[in-house]
């Protein structure tokens, strides 16, 4: 392993491939993961997709713009003490790789072989255990329009606003639920964006409810109350227990539909309010990331609290497959707090599991960090509750409306293809070839077996998409490598 | 801080930007939404995540695939907007794939 080279990138010559834990994802769970099991001596990979550690949440500045405007920004702060942090450890960081593959091999001391890629650099890295910390991604309720340019995810703001500074466009929509939509308001505002709107599918008493829950994070609370401030003070228009339900536009996005909700959920389409924008950012909560347990065949929960799904792990991460353990919002929605605090308990498993802490370290340092963690889950559960999606919203999704972005399939498609006898998901997707477009069915999944459910009737479990590599597309003259037909020997045929 | 700008070349156009850009905020701040067309129906794609996920925002930089909201920019770096976003490096889709996604989905 070279010495004093703390980051690399695919290009640079990785020296040793073998790792006793590599740590997939360094947002706040993977970063605290990679940290404490390299405090306690094992060797550590920590890869990523982005240029440094953060994630999404704790994400660092890229431009001069982004400093500025993120100077003071509590998020910055945590990931400016995190990306420290990681800086002092041994932890070798591999920053802007794509993981296409993860393979379980029979190996003594290298259950897992990783498969890296960027940009025509391909690199394998084997490990004896696998931290999976993917975090979570953003999941948009469909409505007719939504795949116009101009219509981003939620966190699509929040990065844009933490990486680079700033949002695009003139006329700036922002519409869902959860906590996270009046962040980015607050965020775009402060970033001379005001949004022309704010669409919230809550009820304030909604938010009442879920301010009891986050009582218990002072902190947080006191964020909240500063966010909601600033945007009153700016007169924003809020349209509380509302929701897009159309995008119109000839290339882009030029206008939206906004319809208010009823107490189940179902939007009122006699009442519609349009309003010209040109950019939306829309998000109905988040999703865990979970397609590396669920390829290695780890045991996933149905969890409509925690995003959906959930990954089956003990309380340090551990999970059903031998060596893999999960950090995180990729094992189940919780927040940016909680994540950090199980990632550093899942690094404290994979000492244990080594053997290079005793029982008596594990448990008391396994005691604090769970009691910390169970501090932190008041909040995280208030937070979630604002982000479930009711059934009655989801039925009210007009038939034409696309659901699977990659392939153009639509409701209409998933209701024929029940009425042809399918009733679950996997069928669905040889059916219609809803999820084996190029996202592999990470932004549609949950609202496609939403609305197979809805179509088939019953209330049985629809399952899940089986994963399968590569998982992020990748040119096939990187796998094959360059050759003719030349190079492939023939044997001489056998005399008649 | 001073700001460093950076040029780059966008379907031989050029823009300036601030260094530690993505391409797709360049793009999206310079007003440029459109990105590409879906191959199924050539309806107008461009960004959407913004995170590296949904995989729409999918740009031609120095011949390699890259994702436009993940690719950071540098000086002089020359970028190629996709007329279609599943189509292969060297230009055009084959004839043949082009009549089957003209056949896909003509029962709806």
């Amino acid at each position: 392993m070279p010495v004093n080279i703390a980051m690399i990138e695919l290009s640079d010559d990785l020296g040793d491939t073998h790792f006793d834990v590599a740590v997939l994802g360094a947002g706040p769970a993977g970063a605290n993961a990679a940290i404490e099991a390299s405090s306690h001596g094992l060797t550590v990979a920590l890869i990523d997709e982005a240029a440094s550690a953060g994630g999404q949440v704790w994400r660092a500045p890229s431009t001069a713009s982004a400093m500025q405007l993120n100077d003071n920004d509590a998020d910055r702060l945590a990931g400016d003490e995190l990306r420290v942090c990681l800086k002092a450890s041994s932890v070798l960081r591999i920053s802007k790789a794509v993981v296409w593959s993860v393979v379980k091999q029979d190996l003594a001391n290298a259950r897992y072989r990783v498969e890296l890629h960027r940009k025509g650099c391909m690199k394998t890295i084997h490990a004896h255990q696998l931290v999976v910390a993917l975090g979570a991604v953003e999941r948009v309720v469909p409505f007719p329009g939504w795949t116009l340019p101009g219509v981003f995810g939620l966190a699509a703001a929040t990065a844009m606003l933490k990486r680079d500074g700033n949002v695009p466009g003139h006329q700036v929509a922002i519409a869902g639920q959860g906590p996270l939509l009046f962040a980015v308001a607050a965020k775009a505002l402060s970033a001379q964006k005001p949004p022309q709107i704010i669409v919230d599918a809550a009820a304030r008493r909604d938010w009442m409810h879920s301010a009891i829950g986050m009582a218990r994070s002072y902190r947080q609370l006191m964020r909240g109350a500063k966010w909601m401030g600033s945007l009153a003070l700016a007169r924003v228009s809020t349209l509380t227990r509302s929701a897009i339900v159309a995008a119109h536009g000839n290339e882009r996005l030029q206008a939206i539909d906004i319809a208010p909700l009823a107490a189940d959920g179902a939007p009122d389409y006699d009442r519609l309010r349009r309003i010209e924008i040109d950019t939306l950012f829309i998000g109905n909560g988040l999703s865990p990331v979970a397609e590396i347990p669920r390829l290695l065949g780890a045991t996933i929960h149905r969890d409509s609290l925690r995003g959906g799904f959930s990954v089956a792990r003990d309380q340090f991460g551990r999970t059903d497959v031998n060596g893999l353990l999960v950090a995180g919002d990729g094992a189940g929605v919780y927040g940016a707090v909680p994540s950090a605090i199980a990632g550093t308990l899942a690094g404290l498993a994979c000492a244990r599991d080594s053997n290079k802490v005793p029982d008596t370290v594990m448990d008391r340092r396994g005691l604090y960090y769970r009691q910390r963690y169970r501090r932190s889950e008041s909040c995280a559960d208030a937070s979630c509750r604002l982000m479930q999606v009711p059934t009655a919203r989801m039925d009210a999704i007009p038939e034409h409306t696309i659901v699977c972005r990659c392939e153009m399939v639509s409701r209409a498609d998933i209701s024929a293809a029940a009425s042809n006898g399918v009733s679950r998901m996997d069928e669905l997707k040889t059916q219609t070839r809803l999820g084996m477009g190029a996202c592999q069915g990470r932004m549609c999944e949950r609202n496609a077996a939403s609305l197979l459910s809805l179509a088939v009737g019953n209330n049985k479990p629809v399952g899940m998409l089986t994963q399968r590599i590569p998982l992020r597309p990748l040119p096939v003259n990187q796998l094959t490598g360059s050759f003719t037909y030349d190079d492939i020997p023939v044997p001489a045929a056998a005399p008649i | 801080m001073t700001t460093v700008r950076v040029s780059i070349y966008i379907d031989d156009a050029l823009f300036q930007c601030e260094a530690g850009s993505t391409v797709a905020s360049v793009l999206l701040t310079n007003d440029v939404y459109t990105f590409s067309t879906h191959p199924v129906d050539q309806s107008p794609r461009g960004a959407f995540c913004m995170m590296g996920a949904c995989q729409a925002c999918r740009i031609l930089v120095d011949e390699h695939w890259q994702q436009a909201c993940q690719c950071a920019v540098s000086d002089g770096m020359k970028i190629r907007l996709p007329d279609e976003l599943n189509m292969p490096l060297s230009g055009a889709p084959h004839s043949d794939t082009a009549s089957i996604n003209a056949g896909q989905h003509s029962n709806d």
